[in-house]
């Protein structure tokens, strides 16, 4: 029965793709479809990581060189197919390209569990920061040799891929990679592997074979890993050495210490949150507003672990109140100018939309003020990050406005040095996301 | 960059091509002694905090531009002299030190409970804030440092149609290296202070409790470190003067492998990994014999008019050699293998 259950449910998943796959080009832009594929890459790819450092406490920052394995070894496998069998003026679509996705993004498993199984044998030896530098060296090591090896374009890049990718092939991954990944967390393997990141030696003393589960744990991780890479080949049609160096595993960490050391509804999360944070930073008017929106949200949502001392509550308020102002002048004509974007705004709302923006960014300002510990405590901790933007914001508006673009980096990693500040465990700890959480998220406004 | 072809020399063609040698020994030196410098306070500061401090090579950077500002406020290339070029040192030193211990206050101290994954997240998130702000405030483009010191070549040598050239710039940087190092081995091992990093790198509650102000120590700690990045920065600057804010990127992570090659946390092991990556850098590359025909077999290297171009394989033989050491000392050269109680 419960079989059956499971299959109807495939079935079921697999419509709902093939659907998906139809109607969004149709319904959204192509940009706002190609976000969507970036984000279930990195989805993909997160949620790998999340197995091995998350779930098994082994330190890997390598994972852009499996992603690189993978992505190679499938692209090479469809373009000679396609330049020395087919032989055609295009790629071979159809079901004949079906099949031969599905044998590429086998091949991309299996040639970046290899290179998984070659790093986690060293593990057996190596712990904690040298294990992660082995990781890094292998992965800097794969890109040196792609970069010389001229089958695959070398350092010019593998151009003329053919393209294969769409949403269902990507999202089809995706539903695998959680799927499995929490499977095997509750699995016994999965005890097993928790086991050995929460203490080594105990669980070898219990009779776990630690080598082959850290083994285990970088194999599935890396093919993983490998199967994005080829992903990402067959949708942008090239692939280039220095895409896949040290800064791409970095991201992928990000993503996996931002959602929650553990938590797969963590990595999927800030895996689409990150992607789609990195493309609405190219857009100027929305810098500033991401920027204070997510200081806000962070506000509300850290919780104070120290009461209000009586003595200092006056300056404290002082700070408060100041901060509260800073922010509003500074926002509000910036929500003014993102809104303006929108045409309907524009037509109906502009004479008395800034009046408007005003007293909501006020209220919005003064609604963690019901909890002034918070508050208090969360300027303190920023106060640096918020002074300067602030200051940047109020008294240099042209000077940000004509270097906004060069400003989506430094927002951005101003944003994770904040969120890390203020929730150093990730967004999700090792909970998962479930009804539970949304209680304990508006806790601290219902009380 | 030096080492960028590959001679055909053996041992016994090696010593032929003496000169040769001895002018790579000469850069790998030179290089190496800069990236002990930097290995230094990404060692020293995973000693007292275990953080790899991802930001450092960003100061590093910081320390470059510093003296590039410095030395043209002093106007050193106009008028060059022993006292500008100690000055442009100390304000862009001084500077760094100010640079890190800010860094450690506001972006490390308040994770001093959190995972350790935090906060090297919160480095690379500084580490990337340098960056970037510095392209915004700096620019992207490069710039040319001025001359501090006037270049001109102390030795010079040729034997057997190769030359050895060592300029005087080449002599300073490994001097003033070495003295910092020395320095620094003063103030660890011979002062209050020293002695109450040591402690503090022991055992951080136990020092608490000794009484040392631990919160003091970390900061003193970040100071010193940044202040011999910045030391390194201006030196290598010296010596390719050419500085854009993206270029503490790869010296740094160079620098973070020697250290964890030396034994992270271990100060000698530091400067041995700093000295062997250098060394490694120039030396492997220009002087093997049996590597280029093997590639060249695979079709993975390319065939130029001076040898067989392996340039290309320099950072992935710096890690294969550290993979190899690691595997076969798996905490680094120097370092001590710690023995986990249960």
């Amino acid at each position: 029965m419960k079989r059956l259950i499971n299959l109807i449910l495939l079935l079921l998943t697999v419509t709902a793709l093939l659907i998906l796959n139809a109607w969004l080009p149709r319904w959204l832009n192509p940009y706002i479809n190609q976000i969507i594929i970036m984000a279930g890459i990195n989805i993909i790819l997160a949620v790998s990581l999340n197995l091995i450092n998350g779930f098994t406490g082994q330190f890997s920052i390598g994972h852009a060189g499996f992603m690189a394995v993978g992505g190679y070894a499938s692209a090479a496998f469809t373009y000679y197919l396609w330049k020395l069998h087919f032989k055609g003026a295009h790629a071979p679509g159809g079901m004949t390209g079906y099949a031969i996705f599905f044998a590429a993004l086998l091949i991309a498993a299996l040639s970046a569990a290899v290179m998984g199984f070659l790093v986690g044998v060293p593990s057996l030896r190596l712990r904690g920061d040298y294990l992660a530098i082995v990781t890094l060296g292998f992965g800097e090591i794969i890109v040196a040799l792609i970069n010389n090896i001229e089958v695959v374009g070398g350092s010019r890049g593998f151009t003329d891929i053919p393209f294969y990718t769409n949403f269902f092939w990507v999202y089809l991954v995706v539903v695998a990679t959680v799927l499995m990944t929490r499977n095997l967390v509750q699995s016994a393997h999965g005890r097993a592997l928790i086991a050995v990141r929460e203490d080594e030696i105990a669980a070898d003393a219990m009779g776990i074979n630690t080598t082959r589960y850290k083994v285990l744990a970088f194999v599935i991780g890396s093919a993983c890993a490998g199967v994005a890479g080829a992903l990402q080949g067959h949708y942008n049609l090239s692939l280039h050495p220095s895409a896949f160096k040290f800064l791409k595993s970095v991201e992928v960490i990000i993503m996996v210490v931002l959602g929650g050391m553990g938590s797969i509804t963590g990595s999927v999360l800030t895996a689409i949150f990150v992607t789609v944070l990195l493309e609405l930073l190219r857009f100027p008017v929305w810098v500033a507003c991401i920027f204070f929106a997510l200081i806000l949200a962070t506000a509300i949502l850290s919780r104070p672990r120290v009461p209000l001392i009586k003595e200092q509550l006056v300056p404290q308020i002082l700070v408060c109140v100041g901060a509260t102002l800073l922010l509003v002048f500074a926002l509000a004509p910036i929500v003014h100018s993102a809104l303006l974007q929108v045409a309907w705004f524009k037509a109906h709302w502009a004479p008395i939309g800034t009046r408007l923006i005003f007293v909501g960014i006020a209220a919005a300002a003064v609604l963690p003020m019901k909890r002034l510990d918070v508050w208090t405590r969360f300027l303190f901790k920023n106060f640096i990050y918020a002074l300067v933007l602030t200051c940047v914001l109020l008294f240099a508006r042209k000077w940000f406005n004509d270097n906004a673009a060069g400003f989506r980096m430094i927002i951005y990693s101003a944003l994770l040095v904040i969120l890390m500040l203020n929730r150093p465990q990730g967004l999700f700890g090792k909970a998962e996301l479930s009804a539970a959480t949304w209680r304990r998220l508006f806790k601290p406004l219902a009380r | 960059m030096a080492g960028s072809k590959c001679q055909p020399a053996n041992l016994l063609t090696g010593l032929v091509f003496l000169a040769d040698w001895l002018q790579q020994l000469t850069i790998g030196i030179v290089l190496g002694s800069v990236y002990a410098l930097i290995a230094l306070g990404y060692t020293m500061v995973y000693g007292v905090l275990r953080l790899i401090n991802f930001a450092h090579g960003d100061v590093y950077m910081l320390g470059a531009f510093f003296g590039y500002f410095a030395a043209n406020a002093l106007r050193t290339a106009e008028h060059p002299s022993l006292w500008r070029a100690a000055a442009v040192f100390l304000i862009a030193m001084g500077l760094c030190a100010l640079v890190g211990m800010t860094i450690e206050r506001f972006a490390y101290r308040p994770l001093r409970q959190a995972p350790r994954l935090t906060a090297l997240i919160t480095a690379i998130g500084v580490s990337f804030l340098l960056e970037y702000g510095g392209q915004l405030v700096f620019g992207a483009d490069p710039k040319s440092f001025p001359d501090v010191i006037e270049t001109k070549p102390v030795v010079e040598w040729e034997y057997k149609g190769s030359f050895l050239i060592i300029t005087n710039t080449q002599v300073v940087i490994v001097v003033v290296a070495f003295a910092l190092m020395l320095l620094l081995r003063f103030i660890v091992l011979h002062t209050k202070i020293g002695k109450a990093m040591r402690a503090v790198a022991q055992d951080r509650e136990a020092a608490a409790l000794m009484g040392v102000n631990t919160d003091a120590v970390i900061s003193f700690t970040f100071a010193l470190g940044s202040a011999l990045a910045a030391a390194g920065g201006i030196l290598i600057s010296l010596y390719q003067p050419s500085i854009d804010p993206l270029m503490g990127v790869l010296p740094g992570l160079k620098a973070f492998v020697a250290a964890v090659l030396g034994g992270i946390g271990n100060i000698p092991g530091a400067v041995l990994g700093g000295l062997l990556m250098g060394l490694a850098e120039t030396f492997v590359i220009a002087n093997t014999l049996w590597l280029p025909p093997i590639l060249m077999r695979l079709g993975m290297a390319k065939e130029s008019a001076s040898g067989v171009d392996i340039s290309n394989y320099a950072d992935a033989i710096a890690f294969l050699i550290l993979i190899v050491v690691l595997l076969v000392r798996p905490s680094g050269l120097l370092g001590s293998v710690q023995r986990e109680k249960v």
